[in-house]
């Protein structure tokens, strides 16, 4: 009965994602049908190296928020903590503006500056909040939270400081890359991202039961035999990783790693074995869909998806605190 | 005393911060034992069950499983042997309480974790044995404070430990679950040969079921041994600070105390 249960949810994830892999690339700007793409080169070209792979892109960028979101919020007992609320993000997006700001075209393993600042500016800020809540024994939570919070808070003020200081020309293009982005031609960013999505999901589904029994408390969790700190360091800096790549190639967008692991929670109750999987593809189909409407709202100009999720989840994450207030309230 | 000497402390001295919460503690624990620790609050009782337990870091090598330091012993294989219950536990995420019991194979189970028949079967037994058989597939946070109790208790048996270690297992339960908790370890205790270590303020269950007690005091050990030997009037006005009355409960020859005053 559980098992059928489960069983159709999955197909329905998958038919969603199926038909919107399928169906999101004809909507756009320009409305393309199938006699074009089999016939017309510009048909073609808007279709294969614009539109599917920004369609691939985007759905990979959702998978690996929604993924990393669900991963932090397990570890760290809240679901609150995300890649965006712990800051990691802003860590990633100061790399990303210095490189902007400093302009110099380093490359390392085909890699741009942006991305190299980027992940260090991640990983960067995930080391100085493991080691400022780490107390003596185990890490606290809400310090966790706390920390990320005010880590936030000072890198969006030196970001506004590089701002000040730029010109222009690198204003401009820092707030275009702040707002969030997924407008790529070719398929350079889906395909270099790609590797990095799918190690990090293998290695967490693998570990998805020890995730589990992370989420009940370290304590706990070591008594069971989970080794916490190693699984726990491994996965701050595989997740820090991934998210500084995201973040480098596609802007710090946010509320995806909040909204969707919880809905799917709701939804499809605790087990990660579930959820990662789960929550990743959902994550990924939300940002088809949020991209999607942003490519065609006010086309033939386009709006940054990074204001269509923030839109979406303000609302959805002050809900969440309330909830929270009136849950300790009670 | 037991038999075979299964964990050995030897000159335990731990801080949290400056002032030291356990000084130079030494303890053996020997097979089919039924240990209650007592003592006042901030008598260090919780600390030394968490060390025993080896979720609290010891840089120095000063415990020892089956003559093996903790320290170098893996996660995995300590869990197999020692079993251990914090005083609160707090899930975030609606775990059913088959997933709860489930979690008590982790350690007998490897990768994506897929369950043999004998694992299917240590769970049957032991969510029998605690009488929680009959809601399995409902959500943990939905059952009562003695329900909870028993499914944790029922993970940490599922682990088959030689060594169970619990914080105040029955301070939120009453009268009726209380007993049956006690019953159940002493079950497990008598037929199966397991080790239980109980941290517990309740002293005449203590009395009643525990075939050793130790008194702690300002994390020293003030007493050590079977419950008529450790529940001394004296001894025990001087730990806890008030006057006691000490009896027998002729029902059960066990020891029973009365604070007055």
């Amino acid at each position: 009965m559980i098992g059928n249960m489960a069983g159709a949810k999955a197909i329905f994830l998958i038919s969603v994602l199926l038909l919107t892999l399928v169906i999101a690339p004809f909507i756009g700007g320009t409305a393309i049908d199938l006699q074009e793409i089999l016939s017309g080169d510009v048909g073609r070209q808007i279709m294969f190296e614009l539109r599917m792979p920004r369609v691939v892109f985007a759905f990979l960028v959702g998978f690996s928020l929604a993924l990393i979101g669900a991963v932090f919020q397990a570890l760290l007992r809240n679901d609150l903590a995300t890649p965006y609320t712990l800051g990691v993000s802003s860590g990633g997006s100061l790399g990303a503006v210095l490189a902007i700001k400093s302009g110099f075209l380093l490359q390392w393993a085909g890699f741009s500056a942006i991305v190299i600042f980027s992940v260090a500016g991640s990983l960067l800020t995930i080391m100085i909040i493991y080691f400022i809540a780490r107390s003596r024994h185990g890490m606290s939570p809400l310090t966790l939270v706390l920390t990320g919070v005010t880590i936030s808070l000072l890198f969006s003020s030196l970001i506004l400081f590089i701002h000040y200081l730029a010109d222009f020309t690198e204003t401009y293009r820092m707030i275009r890359w702040l707002m969030g982005g997924l407008q790529i031609s070719g398929w350079q960013y889906p395909l270099t991202l790609m590797p990095f999505t799918i190690i990090t999901f293998l290695y967490l589904f693998y570990h998805s039961h020890s995730i589990n029994i992370l989420s009940t408390g370290h304590e706990m969790a070591m008594s069971k035999g989970v080794d916490v700190l190693r699984l726990q360091k491994q996965i701050f800096f595989g997740g820090s990783v991934l998210i500084g790549v995201v973040v480098a190639f596609a802007g710090p967008i946010g509320f995806i790693g909040l909204i969707i692991p919880h809905l799917v929670r709701l939804l499809l109750g605790p087990d990660h074995k579930v959820i990662l999987p789960a929550g990743a593809v959902a994550g990924g189909i939300f940002l088809v869909w949020c991209d999607t409407l942003a490519r065609t709202v006010i086309a033939p100009a386009e709006l940054p998806v990074g204001i269509i999720t923030a839109m979406i989840g303000g609302p959805f994450f002050m809900w969440l605190l309330l909830k929270h207030t009136r849950k300790r309230a009670l | 005393m037991g038999l075979q000497n299964i964990l050995h402390i030897d000159g335990l001295t731990f801080a949290y911060y400056d002032e030291p919460v356990l000084q130079d503690i030494s303890l053996s624990f020997g097979s089919s034992e039924f240990v209650g620790i007592i003592g006042p609050n901030g008598a260090g009782k919780s600390t030394l069950l968490k060390h025993m337990a080896g979720v609290l870091p010891c840089s120095e090598d000063r415990i020892f499983l089956e003559n093996i330091s903790l320290n170098r012993i893996a996660r995995r294989k300590l869990a197999r042997t020692i079993a251990y219950l914090p005083q609160e536990v707090e899930f975030v995420f609606s775990f059913s309480v088959d997933e709860i019991l489930r979690m008590g194979r982790y350690p007998h189970t490897k990768g994506i974790r897929i369950y043999s028949q004998k694992d299917e079967n240590i769970i049957d037994h032991v969510s029998q044995m605690m009488d929680v058989e009959e809601f399995r597939i409902r959500n943990f946070s939905d059952l009562s404070g003695g329900e909870k109790q028993r499914v944790l208790i029922g993970s940490a048996l599922a682990q088959e430990p030689k060594l169970v270690l619990l914080d105040e297992p029955t301070s939120a339960l009453d009268l009726h679950h209380q007993l049956g908790i006690y019953q159940i370890l002493r079950a497990q205790q008598q037929v199966e040969g397991l080790t239980v270590v109980v941290v517990t303020h309740d002293i005449n269950l203590a009395a009643q079921f525990c075939t050793r007690m130790i008194l702690m005091d300002k994390g020293k050990i003030i007493g050590d041994g079977p419950p008529d030997q450790v529940l001394k009037f004296q001894t025990l006005q001087e730990v806890f600070g008030v006057k006691v009355y000490i009896d027998i409960n002729p029902m059960t020859d066990s020891l029973y105390i009365l604070p007055y005053g």
